[in-house]
């Protein structure tokens, strides 16, 4: 057999199954959600009707919504936090400082448990009564906190959950980042004399641009698709206070069955994330 | 130079303030947690978490959550769909990477583009819609669900191989071909023993974020004999009965086989990460 017919069987053979789970998981299911989108389907009946742009305007009135996309700006800002301290750590822990391997697999460490198991030992150090935290605060004379029961500050004390998870795993990308910097590069530096600040911000920042624009784009899409801490924790209450996004989408489809209001909301979610992306790439080019 | 030295050392501080500082916010979560789950119910109730448990042979409460959450089971699932999507990973990564990273052909760029456009749709917008799809199929409730998604479209896998197979030498491609080999000839008996490394990884990573994932398992396993580790320490949780110490000692059996991996295989760990999400 010739190679070129090979090749085309070889092609055709390998490609087969992941053409087609693409087609199955990403192609179909994305133009099935544009087109329910905007019709009136409760995921159960045999036929519905088109409402036009209708989901889109009740997306956009529900005051639950916003409060939820509120929720994710949250995420967003503990993520950029994210990043800052992953940054710092891993500029110290690439240093020849002593214990770094040590200190690097403490700080990966949370990166490794089950999400639901996170959630459960955040369960328990927020929990009003047994909080360490409270005891603490206790026997300093202070009020104790009420973590998750306050409206106002629940979705913060939430979204520490992933600082506490996901730093570790940033900082590892970053160190790999900082590794790869040519070390002539700060050696000419120091002959002329610059200070740490100065090697920082003319040498380590813009060659590690690339990643801190791939870090971000990580977690900022990630925090715009946090749930799971809110799922088991929460629920979304008190009310509709810590609800985010993707809780509030799973609600609207699987609790109260309204199929083409929550395809409605996911097109408006991967709409929200395409943007954020362009912007931040536009925003780190300007300054590269 | 004196002055120098002095601004050294003073950094040098700080960095591990801001070190042990960091991995004491990491650990002491955990240790909590630890402590809690050697203790007896009366011990819990009249100790505060801060309070070491009497005794740390105390394995009471980790046979109780064992037996009551249904964990065997549970792990029994779990490693089903490790087992099957790691594995299956490992074929279809290898295999598409091999077409993508050394054959020329028509749709080769636009399939490359279809792989980040993936990894950039957020897939939980999606889950909604292939919900649907997997009920008119009447593949929710059973293992092929979650397997087939597992399966399906991470480019992460397929960065890793084309990584390792850009480093493997075309001619050794092409004596091989000299020989008269065939394509898949190639494939099974050069191209994938030399992507071991590789496939570790993959093994490696994949199976820690299965058995770590929580989303698709809550949205296709519910059912009662469906349940992986991740959904049954969700039920066990939800037992109203079950105090902090047995739950505590719930979430440890949970957690330990992820922590157990890290420990004996950080490097690989650290490298398939960086591998994974770095691309020059």
């Amino acid at each position: 057999m010739s190679y070129s017919t090979q090749k085309k069987i070889l092609l055709t053979t390998f490609l087969f199954i992941p053409m087609l789970l693409m087609i199955m998981f990403l192609i179909y299911p994305t133009l099935r959600m544009f087109y329910m989108s905007f019709t009136d389907w409760d995921g159960v009946s045999k036929t519905y009707s088109f409402k036009g742009l209708r989901n889109y305007i009740e997306v956009f009135k529900t005051k639950d919504v916003w409060i939820s996309l509120k929720n994710n700006g949250i995420y967003m800002v503990m993520s950029i936090i994210q990043n800052t301290i992953a940054l710092i750590l891993a500029c110290i822990l690439v240093s020849k400082i002593k214990g770094r391997n040590m200190f690097r697999a403490i700080l990966f460490l949370p990166y490794m448990i089950n999400s639901v198991a996170v959630a459960y030992i955040f369960n328990f150090v927020y929990d009003y009564t047994h909080s360490p935290i409270n005891i603490m605060l206790q026997n300093l004379n202070l009020e104790p906190i009420r973590f998750l029961s306050n409206q106002h500050t629940v979705t913060w004390f939430l979204a520490l959950i992933s600082l506490w998870r996901y730093t570790g795993y940033t900082m590892v990308v970053y160190i790999a980042g900082l590794e790869a910097i040519d070390k002539e590069l700060y050696e000419a530096a120091s002959v002329d004399g610059t200070n740490a600040l100065q090697k920082f911000f003319y040498i380590t920042l813009p060659n590690m641009r690339k990643i801190i624009e791939l870090n971000l784009f990580l977690s900022i899409s990630g925090s715009l698709q946090a749930f799971v801490e809110v799922l088991i924790l929460t629920q979304g209450g008190p009310g509709h206070a810590s609800s985010t996004y993707v809780t509030y989408v799973i609600e609207t489809a699987f609790s109260y069955n309204n199929y083409a209001l929550a395809s409605a909301m996911s097109v408006i979610l991967l709409i929200i994330v395409l943007i954020v992306t362009y912007i931040q790439n536009l925003v780190l080019r300007e300054k590269g | 130079m004196v002055k120098r030295k002095k601004r050294v050392s003073i950094g040098r501080c700080f960095s591990y303030i801001v070190l042990i500082l960091a991995s004491l916010i990491i650990i002491f979560p955990i240790l909590f947690i630890v402590f809690t789950s050697f203790k007896t119910d009366s011990e819990y109730v009249s100790t505060t978490a801060f309070q070491l448990p009497q005794s740390f042979l105390n394995f009471e409460n980790y046979y109780n959550a064992f037996t009551s959450g249904r964990f065997l089971q549970a792990f029994k699932n779990s490693v089903i769909l490790v087992v099957v999507g790691s594995l299956g990973n490992v074929l279809l990564g290898s295999m598409t990477a091999y077409c993508l990273g050394r054959f020329d052909f028509k749709f080769r760029d636009s399939l490359k583009l279809l792989y980040v456009v993936a990894a950039a749709v957020p897939g939980t917008t999606l889950q909604v819609s292939i919900y649907m799809l997997l009920k008119k199929f009447g593949l929710t409730g059973t293992m092929i669900a979650p397997i087939l998604l597992y399966l399906s479209t991470d480019i992460v896998q397929i960065w890793i191989y084309l990584q390792y197979i850009d480093k493997i030498s075309v001619s050794l491609d092409e004596s091989a071909m000299l020989d008269g080999a065939s394509y898949y000839r190639i494939f099974i008996s050069i191209i994938f023993p030399l992507l071991t490394p590789a496939t570790a990884t993959v093994l490696i990573l994949k199976s820690v974020a299965i058995y770590n994932d929580m989303f698709v398992q809550y949205l296709y396993m519910m059912g009662d004999k469906m349940r992986t580790v991740s959904t049954a320490l969700q039920t066990f949780a939800g037992v109203s009965t079950n105090l902090q110490n047995t739950l505590s000692a719930a979430i440890i059996i949970v957690m330990l086989p992820t922590v157990i991996i890290f420990l004996l295989m950080q490097k690989k760990i650290f490298s398939g990460i960086v591998m994974g999400s770095v691309k020059e």
